[in-house]
């Protein structure tokens, strides 16, 4: 498949209604967006091993923020793009923090990987659970572009570049080869 | 299963396994109370934690963070979840706001006001300055 275009200008428009029907103070024009988005952030925040605790702090203070900025949204369109890059932030800042923490010896806060453990009997298929083990089991690299580009709604191939600060044309390459890891981790497929 | 596939079968796990907590949404949805619109926006001008490279790891002293908008400045102190924070062109009393809540401290005469026991996430701070306009800080985390 080659790089995904940028989203859809149907997106685009959507969003731009959406948003100034947002700073209107239109709830449902919010809560729309927040439902579109919402797992986005997510399971970018997911992407960095944080807890549920933690995740919820990132996602929120992604969500304040859009709420400052919802005059300033210049290119509606890439929307998806700048709240993962936000909440990205929020999370190194989140890690960062933690390590401050550590380092002056106050009692570690809890960075602990509560994602749900897949064996939770929600999986139906076998084949799903040793994939989603397997996710947890891949390197750091490969953990994040993969739940970078299980997404939902996908990122397009530059936004994902952006977001993971890999060049864009480094994203198909490389998902090959973490999908490769993937593949010998859970078990053929 | 080509790639495409594994991908596409890797976002309906995912959805299934680990999906947004509903109280993650509500709080989302709830976000939306925070915009006020007859404030003005004090930016962020200096984050300590920011400007310093991450590996530098001698600075064990407190967050320090500063906010300005025209006349009116907040240098912020947060060390232990206690804020210290010092208000030029402002005076009365210092709104301590968190998502959920907010508290009230009254800004000394020197300038100086401090809050403790301040609630876990996204802080911003609310001062009326002298020109009587509201000013608000962007949102920051202690």
């Amino acid at each position: 498949m080659g790089v995904r275009a940028e989203q859809s200008p149907a997106v685009g428009e959507d969003n731009a209604e959406l948003l100034a029907a947002a700073a209107r103070g239109d709830q449902a024009a919010w809560n729309e967006l927040v439902a579109r988005y919402g797992a986005l952030l997510w399971s970018v925040a997911r992407g960095f091993r944080l807890s549920t605790a933690d995740c919820a702090d990132v996602v929120q203070n992604t969500w304040l923020r859009l709420v400052e900025n919802l005059d300033r949204v210049t290119e509606p369109e890439r929307l998806a793009g700048w709240l993962a890059t936000t909440a990205r932030r929020e999370c190194l800042q989140l890690l960062r923090r933690a390590g401050r923490r550590r380092e002056s010896d106050v009692p570690p806060p809890e960075v602990v990987d509560d994602t749900p453990p897949p064996d939770e009997g929600l999986l139906v298929a076998e084949r799903d659970r040793a994939l989603w083990r397997a996710v947890d089991q891949l390197s750091d690299k490969c953990r994040q572009l993969i739940r970078t580009l299980m997404t939902t709604p996908p990122l397009s191939y530059l936004e994902v570049a952006a977001l993971l600060d890999m060049p864009v044309g480094s994203i198909g390459p490389s998902r090959s080869r973490c999908l490769e890891q993937l593949r010998k981790l859970a078990g053929e497929l | 299963m080509d790639d495409d596939e594994l991908i596409e079968r890797l976002r309906a796990v995912s959805a299934e396994v680990d999906p947004v907590p509903v109280w993650v949404e509500l709080a989302a949805q709830a976000a939306l109370a925070t915009r006020r619109l007859d404030e003005e926006l004090a930016e962020l001008t200096h984050d300590s934690w920011a400007d310093t490279p991450q590996l530098v790891r001698s600075d064990h002293g407190p967050h320090l963070l500063s906010f300005e908008i025209g006349a009116v400045s907040l240098d912020v102190q947060a060390d232990a979840g206690v804020l210290r924070v010092l208000v030029a062109g402002a005076s009365g009393d210092l709104v301590v706001e968190s998502p959920t809540g907010e508290r009230t401290a009254p800004i000394g005469a020197d300038g100086w006001v401090s809050v403790s026991d301040l609630p876990r996430g996204a802080l911003r701070l609310r001062v009326t300055g002298d020109d009587g306009r509201i000013v608000v800080t962007r949102w920051f985390t202690a």
